[in-house]
């Protein structure tokens, strides 16, 4: 699903040079749900944005779902976005004055979708991860928990094969970040690709393979 | 994405700064709203002005001794031109089968006396032809009789002031005036008018354009007035008298004014006015556009991480410039709609507070006030705009709220 071969990235600030990743290679075949650790600088954002086709590595080879998207021109990249991957944010990233269900509709919007369709595919989205009875609230009427979860319903309303995840549960108690946590391990044994990037060493058995970065290298490489 | 869903996504935006929005919406309503009421202004003194032309009607021309080279102004007097004669008049109706109507026209100023009473007036010297070509209308009484116009018969038309400083309360119809050295009998009452085209016709005294020749003893007449069908004939009829009175005169020693070269060259004079007033007007627009711009600037500054989000869910980057673009002219279109609203009332006011000056709005100044608030919008929201799209999604991302 995921084929990363030799990707490099760094980054320039004036006269510095900053290598985010040097090298990298990595292979994350269809259903695995991945957990990315490594403390702070140490390449695991910057990994999880090319791997979302938000940032473009400087060096080497990245096939998504097949595809080579290295040199893709960036309209081929916004439809790898809408289409093959989902992003949930540690700050949920929900658009506070739509409610629930215009924040879900929102990549069907700019999908071009048109808006009876729409509102009955947010609908069930939602319904999916347990907020049907939230769908005319907005998020600052919703607990943590509650926003995640309409952010969720939100990734997974274009039905990616790919769920991206940076922090999920950062901003979230413990007992709404389990809930979330649980609704993730749910989504991949549907058959859904996740990769999470987190903080959190009780998250760190949580998927199929544990990943550690250091210095923008593949530390340490688990299957657990 | 549909224009709806643009039109509901700035909307919002819109509605989620309620102040901020109505602050801008207000400096584009004065833009468009002084523009508005400076062309309203402009084109009712334009009707006005073109107003008091329209009664004498644009299917007329003037023939008149003397060449000048300018259209538009009433030749200056000549002493070695060659006179336009009755004779010319006459030649000019039976000759152009086009000429529907001719009146033709000597003016005399004398006095006029009545039983010890006497004032000074113009007489106007023409024939019956002269009351319908310059719309006017016989009160009492009759016209001048339909006659060989060189016949020098004493009766004369005279206004309502003439007829009440002269006669009072009573009918002046069958009386004799003494106009000049001769006794006129009046024979009419013109109605009411009062000023048209710089003559008080209230004042006036029509006889004869023989006796009034007579009168001030000369041949030349002030003038000829020619009515043709209609005013798409003017000016093939101008080019038939001035090869006819060539013809007559050997040379061009006259001058052709047509109604309607009156009418455009006022118009076009009333017009760059009302432009360059309105031009300035538009200064206040302009500003108001740097408000919409700056107001946008603030909105992708503080919706980076919303940007960034559009982009990670799959907004291509012309969507999101569509997405700017589509609030900014929307503020400007709200902004237009208020604006007019404020100068269409503000014009209904003004012709409230002066009557004499009926105000009217012209469609075109509301469309195009629109259309121009409309572009101003795009056109200052073009640069916030174009920030906006250019983020790439991970800086927008990383401006997290």
């Amino acid at each position: 699903m995921i084929r990363l071969e030799g990707i490099s990235r760094e980054f320039r600030t004036g006269q510095h040079v900053v290598y985010a990743l040097r090298d990298l290679t990595l292979h994350i075949p269809p259903g695995q749900f991945v957990v990315l650790m490594g403390p702070s600088g140490s390449g695991k954002s910057t990994l999880l944005n090319i791997i979302g086709c938000l940032d473009r590595p400087t060096d080497g080879r990245y096939t998504l779902d097949g595809r080579d998207v290295t040199g893709l021109p960036d309209k081929s990249l916004v439809e790898m976005r809408r289409n093959k991957l989902g992003f949930i944010f540690q700050t949920f990233h929900l658009v506070p004055r739509l409610n629930a269900s215009r924040n879900v509709e929102l990549p069907l919007v700019f999908a071009g979708v048109d808006a009876g369709d729409r509102r009955s595919r947010a609908q069930r989205s939602l319904e999916s991860v347990g907020l049907a009875e939230r769908v005319t609230h907005r998020p600052d009427e919703l607990s943590g928990g509650e926003r995640q979860r309409v952010a969720i319903a939100r990734a997974l309303v274009m039905d990616p094969p790919v769920l991206l995840a940076d922090e999920p549960t950062g901003n979230l108690d413990s007992a709404s970040g389990a809930e979330i946590v649980k609704l993730l391990v749910e989504l991949n044994r549907k058959g859904r690709t996740i990769v999470m990037v987190t903080h959190n060493e009780a998250l760190s058995k949580l998927g199929h393979r544990l990943i550690r970065l250091r210095d923008g290298a593949i530390e340490q490489d688990l299957s657990t | 994405m549909s224009p709806r869903d643009l039109l509901s996504i700035s909307m919002g935006a819109l509605a989620a700064h309620r102040v901020r929005t109505r602050f801008t919406v207000a400096a584009v309503s004065i833009g468009v709203a002084s523009v508005l009421l400076l062309i309203s202004l402009g084109h009712s003194a334009q009707e006005y002005v073109l107003n008091q032309f329209a009664g004498v009607g644009s299917n007329l021309m003037f023939v008149v001794p003397g060449k000048v080279e300018t259209t538009g102004g009433p030749p200056m007097a000549s002493g070695t031109t060659r006179d336009v004669t009755l004779e010319d008049a006459e030649a000019l109706l039976r000759q152009l089968p086009r000429v529907h109507r001719m009146a033709p026209i000597a003016v005399g100023v004398t006095m006029a006396s009545y039983e010890g009473r006497s004032r000074s007036i113009t007489v106007i010297g023409s024939t019956s032809e002269f009351v319908p070509l310059r719309n006017l209308k016989v009160a009492a009484g009759s016209n001048l009789p339909e006659m060989d116009a060189a016949r020098a018969m004493r009766v004369c038309l005279i206004g309502v002031k003439i007829q009440l400083e002269l006669f009072g309360e009573r009918s002046p119809l069958g009386e004799f005036v003494k106009i000049g050295d001769e006794k006129y009998r009046v024979i009419g009452l013109i109605a009411p008018e009062g000023e048209s085209m710089g003559v008080n016709i209230d004042e006036l005294v029509l006889a004869p354009v023989a006796s009034v020749l007579k009168m001030v003893n000369r041949r030349g007449l002030f003038r000829v007035m020619l009515q043709v069908g209609s005013h798409e004939e003017v000016r093939e009829v101008r080019r038939e008298v001035i090869r006819l009175l060539k013809e007559r005169h050997d040379e061009e020693d006259f001058t052709i004014i047509t109604q309607q070269a009156v009418m455009d060259s006022l118009g076009s004079i009333l017009g760059m006015l009302t432009l360059a007033v309105s031009a300035i007007a538009a200064i206040s627009l302009a500003v108001a556009g740097i408000g919409i711009m700056n107001v946008m600037l603030i909105s992708v500054a503080e919706r980076t991480a919303e940007i960034g989000l559009m982009k990670a869910i799959g907004a291509s980057n012309r969507q999101v410039l569509a997405v700017f673009l589509a609030e900014a002219a929307t503020l400007a279109l709200l902004g237009g709609l208020v604006g007019a609203g404020v100068g269409i009332v503000g014009a209904k006011t003004v012709e409230l507070l002066v009557p004499a000056l009926p105000m009217s709005t012209p469609l075109w100044a509301i469309e195009s006030a629109l259309a121009v608030a409309i572009s101003i919008g795009i056109g200052f929201g073009v640069l916030p705009a174009l920030k906006a799209a250019r983020l790439t999604p991970l800086e927008a991302l990383r401006g997290r709220v």
